[in-house]
C-alpha cells in the first residue's frame, strides 16, 4: 500500500496547497472539490491512507460524504481526519478518527498523515 | 413585562360601588374612584401624588404614620385586612365615618398596592339612631299597652320593667314605691336580666329602703326630678350600699307621679354607658306620667270598690266615684240634652267649663263636628248602648292649652226611669290618647326603619328557636334565591348556604346562641339560590336575644347581597394572577392555557383563545371547558362548522377589531352552539401594534348565565393583558429570531476569513519549516513564484472580505458617503466584465452585454462598479457553465441595468429576503458572506435608485437596476 492522501476540499487554494505540500514530503496526494468527486475517485478505486475531509463544501458536503463512505463496505475502513474551519463541536458531531480546525501548520498535517501511514509503504 | 400598575386597575376598582383609595407603599394616593371622589369631595387629578394623610383628619396623622411605618418595616398591621371604623377627612375639611378595609395588593412588576376601602357609615349610623328611637317609643307603646290591660299592680309593674328593660337594653330594674305608713322607699317589684351583676344588684336592692332624701331614690323622691348618671363607678352621689356598683356603667332614675301625689320610683341600671340624653328623659318621663295615672287608677277602683261594698253610703260615694273617677263620667237627661252631672275629670275634658245645667250644645258645642250629639240622640231614641274605642273628639282650647284632638274609650248608656222609658243617657270615657299616639308612632318608626332597611338593600329575618319558625321579608328571600311568597325553613336555608361556607355558617350561629358572646353574629359567606340557582355573597349581621336564664329566645339581624363587591375583587385577583400567569413566561401558547383555565374558573364556561398569523385560518391556541369531557366536543365543534367561525363574531371582531357581546338567543348564527346550552357570548380582539392578531371568545352555556355590559369591560381588560403578553413574546421572538441570525453571519464570517488563512498558515508554516530544516534553497524560483503567488490571492481574497465588512459597518452606522461625479455606465459595465473574464472562463460562462455606446449619469463610479461586480460575480456563481446576459439602457429619466442568468432561479418567497442584510438563499455551502445583495441594495438605494429580482425556480434571474441620471432635487 502506497503512502497516499485523499485531499478533499472545495477550496481550491487550500486544496492545491496540501497536495503540493503533502508531495513534497513524499505523499502521493489526490485531490478532490467535494463529496461526490471524492466518492467517485474511490469507487474507481483509489485507496488512500488516509482522507483530509472538509465539511462545508457544495454539492456533497463532508457529513453526507463521511455517511456514505460508512455506508460502503469497500470504504468503511479508510481513516478520515477532518480539516473544518466551522466550530468544534459541530466537527465532533461526526464519526471520524481526527478534527483538526482551520487555519492550521503543515507540520500537523504531515504529523497526522505519518501517523496514518505505513512506515515506508 | 411592563406591569400594569394602577392604570390598568382602574377599570375595576372604579367600578367597585364602595370608595376605593389606593396607594403606593410610600403611602402616595395613586387612585381614587368614582365613589371615593363623591366621597371625598376629591377629583382623581388633583389628589393623585398627593400623600394618604390628606384623607386623615391632622389629629389621627401621627398614630396613621406610625402605624404605616411599622407596616412597612415589619409587615405587621393593626388595621390591616381588618374593618375599622375611623373618621376620613373629605375635601371640604368636614369629617366623615367610614369603615375602612386596608388590603396590599401584589401587582408584579411595579410593587405592591396599598388598597383603601371606605365604606361610608353615615347611613348606617342613622340606621342606628332610628333604630334607638324606636327602641324607646317601642318600651313607652310597651307600658301603654300592659297598663291597659292591667288590673293589678303587682303583675303589671314587673312586666313593665321587664319590656322597659329589654326595649332599651338595660340589666335590671327597681320600682320603689312609697310606703303609705313610714313615707319610706320600698322595693316593690324588680326585673332583672339574669346577669351575675343584675342578680347582685337586685339582690342588694331588696334588702334596702330609703327614706326622703336618701341615697338617689331619695333625692328624686325629695326633688321630683329624674337623675341620670352615665358614670357609676365614679359617681359618689350614686345610692350606697352598692357593692355591684363597681360592675355597673349606669343608673336613670326617675319619679313616678300623678297630679295628686308622688307614688315611687323606677330605677334602672345598666353594664353599658348610656346617655341620659334628652331623649330618654323624655322617654322616662312619659313612662313614670303612665305608671303614675296607672296607680291613680287603681286606687280610684279601689275607692269605687269600697264605696258600691258600702250600700248605706251609695249615694255619697256614687258622688265620690263620679267625681274621683279617672274617667269622664256625665248624666244627660230630657230630649234637649241638659247636663245633670259631670264629674272631675268630664269638667277637664271641658276645658274647665261647669256644664252642670246646660245642655250640650252650649257647654260644648265643639262635640257637634265629632257627631257626638248626634251618637247621644241615638242612644236617647233608640236605647241601644254605644261603645266607643278610640273615639276622636275635640277637646277644646283654655287660656294655656290650645283645642286638641283627643281620643276616648268608653260607653254611652240609656238612663231609664221607673217605668222603663228612657229619660236620659251617661257617658263614661278615658282618654287614650297617649296609647293611640305611641302606636302611631311604633307605626311611623317601623316605617321608617322599613324605609331605611330597604334603602340600604338589607333583609331582615326574625328567627324564634323555641318554635323554629322564621319570619323574614322578600329581600332576605331573595338572597336565598327565593321569590317572595315562597315558603322557608332553616332546614333550607342550611342548605342553601355554599357546601364550603356551612361549617363556617353554623359555627357563627352557634357562637352567637352563647350567651358569652353577647349575641352577636357577622358573617359573610356564598348561597346557591333555591329556585333560581344563582350563586351569591351575603353578608349578614344579626344577634341574638337571650331570657334571664341565657336561653336564646329571638335571633334578628339583617342581610345584604354582597355578590358585586366580592365579585369586583374577585376580578382584581383574577386579573392579577391572569397578568403573573402571562408575565411568567415569554412563549405564550402555554400562559394562554393556563389563563383560559383560569378563565373557566372564574368568568366563563367556556373560554377559546384562537390566533391568526397573516391571512392564514385562524388557529385555536387554547380551549377550556368548565367540564373537562367537553373540551372534545368543543374542539370537534369548531372543527365541524368552520363556516360557523367565518361568517360568525369571531370573524367580525377579527374585521373590525371591536369587542362584542352576543346573546345567543337573539343570533341565529350560534344555533351550532345549542348543545351547549343557549347563553350569551362575548368576543374580544387581542390586538399587537394596531393589528388584530386574534379573538378571545368568552362562552357562558352550560351554566344558564348570561354576561353582562360589566363582564364585557372586564374581559376586555383581560384581552389587552393577553394582547399585550403576545406582543412581548412576538419581539421577543423577533429579538431571538435577529440574535441567531447574526451568530448564524458571524459564523459563517469566521469561517469565510479561516479559509484564506488557511492556505496562507500552511503555506508559511512550509517556508518556515523549510528554513529550519535548511531545505529552502532547494526550493526552484519557479515554484517559488508560484507559491507566493498563490499567497498573494489569498491575501486579496482577505481584504475583498474585509471590505465588504467595512462596509457593512459603514451602512449600519449610516456613514456611507456617496462621490458623485458624471460618469459612463456603459463604460463602468465593460471593465467590469473585462476584469472577471478570468472567473467567467473558469465557470465556463460566456458574458453578452447588450448597451448603447455611452450613457453618463452623476454617480459615484466605485460604488457602481461594486455593484455591478456583484450581481455580474453572482450570476457566473449560479450560473452553471450558461451564459450571462447584461443589457443597459435609458427609460426616461432612468438607467437601467439587468443581469440575467440562466441558473436555477429564486423561489418567489426568497426573492424579497435575499436583498436583507445576512440573508442569502443558497445553501449555507456556498462561499462568501452573504451580504453582497444587501450591501448592492444600500448602494442603489442611497443612489436614490432600487434593486429588484424577477425569477422563477428553474428558469434563472433577472436582477434589474434602476438608476436616476440626475439626482432628484
Amino acid at each position: 500500500m502506497s503512502r497516499s492522501v485523499l485531499v478533499v476540499d472545495d477550496d481550491q487554494a487550500i486544496r492545491e496547497t496540501l497536495c503540493e505540500l503533502l508531495a513534497d514530503d513524499g505523499y502521493r496526494a489526490v485531490g478532490a472539490a467535494n463529496g461526490r468527486e471524492a466518492l467517485e475517485l474511490l469507487r474507481s478505486g483509489e485507496r488512500p491512507s488516509i482522507i483530509l475531509l472538509d465539511l462545508m463544501m457544495p454539492v456533497m458536503d463532508g457529513f453526507a460524504f463521511r455517511t456514505a463512505q460508512l455506508a460502503d463496505p469497500a470504504l468503511r475502513a479508510i481513516p478520515v481526519a477532518v480539516i473544518t474551519a466551522m466550530g468544534q463541536p459541530s466537527a465532533a458531531s461526526i464519526d471520524v478518527d481526527v478534527v483538526l480546525s482551520k487555519p492550521l501548520r503543515i507540520e500537523k498535517v504531515i504529523e497526522l498523515v505519518e501517523r496514518f501511514c505505513p512506515p515506508g509503504g | 413585562l411592563p406591569d400594569l400598575p394602577v392604570i390598568a386597575h382602574e377599570g375595576v376598582l372604579g367600578a367597585l360601588n364602595d370608595p376605593v383609595v389606593a396607594s403606593d407603599r410610600s403611602g402616595v394616593i395613586l387612585f381614587l374612584n368614582a365613589t371615593a371622589e363623591r366621597l371625598l369631595g376629591w377629583a382623581t387629578a388633583e389628589i393623585v401624588g398627593k400623600p394618604l394623610t390628606t384623607i386623615i383628619p391632622p389629629r389621627l396623622r401621627p398614630a396613621h404614620e406610625a402605624g404605616f411605618r411599622r407596616f412597612l418595616s415589619t409587615g405587621q398591621s393593626r388595621i390591616m385586612g381588618r374593618p375599622t371604623r375611623v373618621p376620613a377627612l373629605a375635601r371640604d375639611g368636614s369629617e366623615i365615618d367610614v369603615e375602612l378595609t386596608l388590603s396590599e395588593l401584589q401587582t408584579g412588576g411595579s410593587g405592591p398596592l396599598i388598597i383603601a376601602i371606605l365604606r361610608d357609615l353615615r347611613d348606617r349610623i342613622e340606621l342606628e339612631r332610628q333604630i334607638d328611637a324606636q327602641r324607646k317609643i317601642l318600651a313607652q307603646y310597651a307600658t301603654a299597652a300592659v297598663l291597659a290591660g292591667a288590673q293589678d299592680a303587682t303583675d303589671a309593674i314587673p312586666e313593665i320593667l321587664g319590656r322597659v328593660a329589654v326595649a332599651l337594653g338595660w340589666a335590671a330594674g327597681v320600682y320603689w314605691s312609697v310606703d303609705t305608713a313610714s313615707g319610706r322607699l320600698r322595693p316593690f317589684a324588680t326585673w332583672s336580666s339574669g346577669s351575675d351583676v343584675a342578680t347582685r344588684f337586685l339582690e342588694e336592692s331588696r334588702a334596702s329602703s330609703f327614706g326622703d332624701g336618701e341615697g338617689s331614690p331619695g333625692e328624686v323622691l325629695a326633688t321630683g326630678l329624674a337623675i341620670g348618671s352615665g358614670q357609676l363607678e365614679r359617681d359618689r352621689r350614686y345610692r350606697p350600699p352598692l357593692g355591684s356598683r363597681a360592675a355597673l356603667r349606669s343608673a336613670f332614675l326617675s319619679p313616678v307621679s300623678s297630679p295628686r301625689r308622688t307614688w315611687g320610683v323606677l330605677e334602672f341600671v345598666s353594664e353599658r354607658e348610656e346617655e341620659a340624653d334628652d331623649e330618654l328623659r323624655q322617654t322616662m318621663t312619659v313612662l313614670s306620667y303612665q305608671i303614675g295615672r296607672f296607680f291613680e287608677r287603681l286606687e280610684r277602683e279601689e275607692q269605687l270598690r269600697r264605696a258600691s261594698g258600702e250600700a248605706e253610703a251609695a249615694r255619697y260615694n256614687l258622688e265620690q266615684l263620679f267625681h274621683e273617677a279617672p274617667a269622664a263620667i256625665a248624666v244627660i237627661r230630657g230630649p234637649e240634652m241638659r247636663y245633670e252631672l259631670s264629674n272631675a275629670a268630664n269638667q277637664e275634658l271641658a276645658a274647665g267649663r261647669n256644664l252642670v245645667g246646660m245642655t250640650v250644645r252650649e257647654g260644648l258645642p265643639e262635640l257637634e263636628a265629632d257627631g257626638v250629639m248626634a251618637m247621644v240622640g241615638r242612644v236617647y231614641q233608640t236605647g241601644e248602648p254605644f261603645f266607643a274605642r278610640e273615639y276622636p273628639v275635640t277637646r277644646p282650647a283654655t287660656a294655656n292649652r290650645p283645642a286638641q284632638r283627643i281620643f276616648m274609650n268608653g260607653v254611652t248608656q240609656p238612663l231609664r226611669g221607673p217605668g222603663g222609658t228612657i229619660e236620659g243617657v251617661m257617658l263614661f270615657a278615658y282618654e287614650v290618647t297617649d296609647l293611640v299616639a305611641s302606636r302611631e308612632r311604633v307605626k311611623e318608626a317601623e316605617e321608617r326603619l322599613r324605609l331605611a332597611v330597604e334603602s340600604a338593600r338589607l333583609g331582615t329575618w326574625d328567627y324564634d328557636p323555641n318554635s323554629g319558625v322564621v319570619l323574614c321579608d322578600a329581600r332576605y328571600r331573595r338572597l336565598f334565591g327565593l321569590g317572595a311568597e315562597a315558603q322557608l325553613t332553616t332546614r333550607m336555608l342550611a342548605e342553601a348556604i355554599h357546601p364550603e361556607d356551612r361549617a363556617r355558617a353554623t359555627e357563627a350561629v352557634q357562637r352567637s346562641f352563647d350567651p358569652a358572646s353577647g349575641g352577636e353574629y357577622t358573617i359573610e359567606y356564598r348561597t346557591r339560590g333555591i329556585e333560581d340557582r344563582k350563586e351569591r355573597w351575603v353578608a349578614m349581621r344579626g344577634r341574638t336575644f337571650f331570657d334571664d336564664r341565657g336561653k336564646p329566645v329571638r335571633f334578628v339581624g339583617t342581610g345584604t347581597d354582597v355578590t358585586d363587591e366580592r365579585r369586583a375583587l374577585d376580578r382584581l385577583q383574577f386579573l392579577t394572577e391572569a397578568s403573573r400567569i402571562l408575565a411568567s413566561k415569554l412563549t405564550y401558547r402555554e400562559t394562554l392555557s393556563q389563563v383560559a383555565q383560569l378563565a373557566i374558573l372564574r368568568l366563563a364556561d367556556w373560554c377559546a383563545i384562537e390566533l391568526v398569523d397573516d391571512g392564514e385560518a385562524p388557529e385555536l391556541v387554547a380551549l377550556a371547558h368548565v367540564d373537562p369531557a367537553r373540551v372534545a366536543a368543543a374542539r370537534d365543534l369548531r372543527a365541524h362548522h368552520p363556516e360557523f367561525w367565518q361568517a360568525a363574531a369571531a370573524a367580525r371582531v377579527l374585521a373590525t377589531g371591536q369587542p362584542q357581546l352576543v346573546e345567543m338567543s337573539d343570533s341565529p348564527e350560534f344555533e351550532v352552539l345549542r348543545p351547549f346550552g343557549l347563553g350569551s357570548v362575548m368576543l374580544l380582539p387581542l390586538v399587537a401594534r394596531g393589528r388584530t392578531i386574534g379573538v378571545l371568545t368568552l362562552v357562558q352555556a352550560d351554566s344558564g348565565r348570561t354576561f353582562t355590559p360589566e363582564d364585557l369591560g372586564f374581559a376586555d381588560e383581560l384581552s389587552r393583558r393577553m394582547s399585550s403578553a403576545i406582543e412581548n413574546a412576538r419581539l421577543y421572538d423577533q429579538a431571538k429570531r435577529a440574535i441567531g441570525v447574526r451568530d448564524q453571519f458571524l459564523s459563517i464570517a469566521s469561517h469565510e476569513l479561516r479559509t484564506p488563512l488557511t492556505t496562507l498558515t500552511l503555506q508559511l508554516s512550509s517556508f518556515a519549516r523549510s528554513f529550519a530544516e535548511g531545505t529552502f534553497h532547494t526550493l526552484t524560483p519557479e515554484r517559488l513564484e508560484s507559491r507566493v503567488g498563490r499567497m498573494e490571492q489569498q491575501v486579496v481574497r482577505l481584504n475583498g472580505l474585509v471590505d465588504e465588512l467595512l462596509d457593512v459597518s459603514r451602512i449600519s452606522a449610516g456613514r456611507l458617503a456617496i462621490d458623485r461625479r458624471p460618469s459612463d455606465l456603459v463604460q463602468l459595465v465593460r471593465e467590469v466584465i473585462e476584469r472577471l473574464g478570468d472567473e467567467a472562463s473558469r465557470a465556463g460562462s460566456r458574458i453578452a452585454l447588450r448597451a448603447p455606446a455611452a450613457l453618463v449619469g452623476l454617480w459615484d463610479p466605485n460604488r457602481l462598479d461594486q455593484v455591478i461586480t456583484n450581481l455580474i460575480g453572482n450570476a457566473l456563481k449560479y450560473a452553471g457553465g450558461t451564459p450571462v446576459d447584461v443589457e443597459v439602457a435609458t427609460r426616461e429619466q432612468t438607467a437601467v441595468v439587468i443581469v440575467r442568468d440562466r441558473g436555477p432561479g429564486i423561489a418567489d418567497a426568497d426573492q424579497e429576503r435575499i436583498f436583507e442584510q445576512f440573508e442569502r438563499a443558497a445553501p449555507s455551502s456556498m462561499a462568501g458572506l452573504g451580504l453582497g445583495l444587501w450591501i448592492a441594495r444600500r448602494l442603489v438605494e442611497a443612489h436614490q435608485g432600487r434593486i429588484s429580482v424577477e425569477s422563477s425556480p428553474g428558469a434563472g434571474a433577472s436582477f434589474v437596476v434602476e438608476l436616476p441620471l440626475q439626482p432628484p432635487e
